[in-house]
C-alpha cells in the first residue's frame, strides 16, 4: 500500500514538473513571437528609411540610395543619373500636401519619399 | 491671362500656404504680382516686407526680373552698402527710387538677373525664393 501511494506521489510530481516545463515552453515561445513581431517591425523601419526611393528632380525621375539625403547628395545623385544640372545650383523642393516650398542647403539633410519633386536651377547674378 | 501665367500665379499660392498673393492683370496676357508678408532676413528693418514682380505674357520663355520690395525697408546689416540714399543706404542689387508697376506704388528694386534662366526648369516661384535666400544673406 505504501509503495502504491509512493509511486503516486512520484508520477504526480513528474507531472506537476512537466506542466512546469510546458508553461516555461509557452513563456518562451510568447516571447520568441514578440521577439519575431519586433523584429519584423524594425526590418519594416528600416526598408522605409533606408531604402532605395525614386524622386524627381526636373521632372526626371531620379533613384536615390535612401530616404534620407542632403541637399547635395540629391543634385550629385541627379547629375550621376544624367539630369543636366550642376552642383552649384540652386535646388528647391516643391510644395506637397500644404508644405511650403523651399530651398535646400547643400549641408541640409531632410527626407524624401516618392512624392518628393525638386527643380535645379542656376543662379542670378546683380544688374 | 495667358495659360502659362495662370500656371505661375497658382504654383506661388500653392507654395507659399498662407501668404496674400495680389494679382493685377496687364494688357498683354501677363500679370503683376505681390506676395505680402515675406520674411526678408534680420539684417533689414522691418524684416518683412511684400516683394512684387511682374509675370509677362511670354513667361516661362522670358525670366521674372526684376523684383520690387517696400520702400520703408532699410538695412541694418554689417555688410557693404555701395547704394548710399539719404533715407538708407542699400547692399549691391537694391535701388531706391522706384514703382512697383500694375500696383504703382513706390519700392526699392531688386535686381537679380537669370542670365541662365531656364524655362523648362525656373518658375516665377522658384525665383522669388532665390531673391529671398539673397535678401537673407545679406
Amino acid at each position: 500500500m505504501s509503495e502504491n501511494n509512493e509511486e503516486i506521489r512520484r508520477d504526480k510530481v513528474e507531472i506537476d514538473e512537466a506542466k512546469k516545463r510546458l508553461l516555461q515552453d509557452e513563456a518562451r515561445e510568447a516571447e520568441n513571437r514578440l521577439e519575431l513581431a519586433e523584429a519584423e517591425e524594425q526590418l519594416r523601419e528600416d526598408e522605409q528609411h533606408h531604402g532605395e526611393v525614386t524622386i524627381h528632380v526636373n521632372r526626371a525621375p531620379v533613384v536615390m540610395p535612401s530616404h534620407r539625403a542632403t541637399g547635395m547628395e540629391i543634385k550629385l545623385a541627379a547629375i550621376a543619373q544624367r539630369v543636366d544640372i550642376k552642383a552649384d545650383f540652386h535646388l528647391t523642393l516643391e510644395a506637397h500636401h500644404g508644405q511650403e516650398a523651399r530651398e535646400i542647403p547643400d549641408g541640409e539633410r531632410i527626407p524624401v519619399t516618392e512624392h518628393s519633386v525638386f527643380s535645379v536651377c542656376d543662379g542670378d547674378d546683380d544688374s | 491671362m495667358k495659360p502659362n501665367v495662370e500656371v505661375a500665379v497658382a504654383q506661388l499660392r500653392e507654395g507659399l500656404p498662407g501668404k496674400n498673393v495680389e494679382v493685377v492683370e496687364d494688357a498683354e496676357g501677363g500679370a503683376y504680382v505681390v506676395v505680402e508678408g515675406l520674411e526678408i532676413g534680420a539684417c533689414f528693418e522691418p524684416s518683412v516686407s511684400w516683394i512684387g514682380f511682374r509675370v509677362t505674357w511670354s513667361y516661362p520663355d522670358a525670366e521674372v526680373y526684376p523684383h520690387y520690395i517696400d520702400p520703408a525697408v532699410r538695412y541694418v546689416g554689417a555688410g557693404p552698402t555701395p547704394n548710399q540714399y539719404p533715407d538708407g543706404a542699400l547692399p549691391a542689387a537694391l535701388q531706391r527710387g522706384n514703382k512697383m508697376p500694375g500696383f504703382e506704388k513706390d519700392a526699392i528694386q531688386v535686381s537679380r538677373k537669370s542670365h541662365h534662366w531656364n524655362s523648362a526648369a525656373d518658375t516665377a516661384l522658384n525665383k522669388l525664393l532665390r531673391v529671398l535666400d539673397f535678401l537673407r544673406s545679406r
